[in-house]
């Protein structure tokens, strides 16, 4: 039982990590572009994201 | 409900995944924000142009419109539901206004030529139109994008022009790049409550953001 609990829980945090790792690539790509969403509200940007020369 | 989700689920990463901390999560956050609002979005706009018989002319709408505004900006919402609303004028606009306007037209190259001289105006003065919750302050990025601005207006202009043999199609590109060019001017802004985030001789202090 508590080897299922360990697959299940290892399980789940990988599917958080892919999760987390998708949600930065896209907060990432739309630092080099001034919009890629097409439709999307705009969030406050991360201060982190901001870029200047 | 978009804003909700996406702050359980960071929540969740933050507990759970090592090496998450404050930054990190802010940022995974925003991503989550912005993709989730994207496909939801999209998702509704598709279905009812399905249902208006509009799906590919939708469909050819959204992808000149987003290869256009990726470089150029323009107003975004402040709400999920305006976003939604203006989001459906925006898209299923130049569908409407190819299909029915445009088409009244005898001469459309001259129409076609009007639309390009005045998208290569509002370029210059407003490209690229960013918002005040994402601004951008590099000035080689800003410079960068109102190129890459220009080049894809024209590129669809000349898509329409050249390549494409419908002209139900190449009105609807066209109309694409008016409606785009709309969104980036201030009366757009002011309209649905957007400000600018950085315009020339106005680069605000990245501390005061």
């Amino acid at each position: 039982m508590t080897t299922i609990n360990s697959v299940v829980r290892e399980s789940y945090i990988k599917v958080l990590s892919v999760i987390g790792l998708t949600a930065t690539f896209f907060a990432l790509i739309s630092v080099s572009s001034t919009t890629p969403w097409i439709v999307a509200y705009e969030p406050k940007m991360p201060k982190s994201l901001i870029k200047k020369d | 409900m978009v804003d909700a989700l996406s702050n359980k689920l960071t929540l969740m990463i933050k507990m759970n995944v090592k090496d998450v901390d404050d930054e990190k999560a802010e940022i995974i956050n925003y991503g989550l924000i912005c993709f989730l609002s994207f496909i939801t979005k999209t998702i509704i706009i598709l279905l009812v142009s399905y249902l208006l018989g509009i799906l590919d002319l939708t469909v050819i709408a959204i992808v000149s419109l987003g290869f256009y505004r990726a470089f150029a900006g323009g107003a975004h919402a402040n709400s999920h539901m305006i976003c939604l609303f203006t989001s459906f004028i925006i898209f299923l606009g130049p569908v409407y206004l190819g299909k029915f306007i445009f088409s009244l037209f005898s001469n459309i190259e001259i129409l076609y030529l009007f639309i390009f001289i005045l998208n290569c105006v509002i370029i210059y003065y407003y490209a690229p139109a960013d918002v005040e919750q994402k601004p951008i302050l590099s000035k080689n990025l800003r410079e960068r994008l109102r190129m890459q601005s220009a080049f894809s207006m024209s590129l669809v202009i000349v898509l329409a022009l050249t390549i494409i043999k419908n002209h139900t199609i190449s009105n609807v590109l066209v109309a694409t790049t008016l409606v785009e060019s709309i969104t980036m001017i201030p009366l757009f802004y002011k309209l649905i409550g957007c400000k600018y985030g950085c315009r020339q001789g106005s680069v605000p202090d990245i501390k005061q953001l």
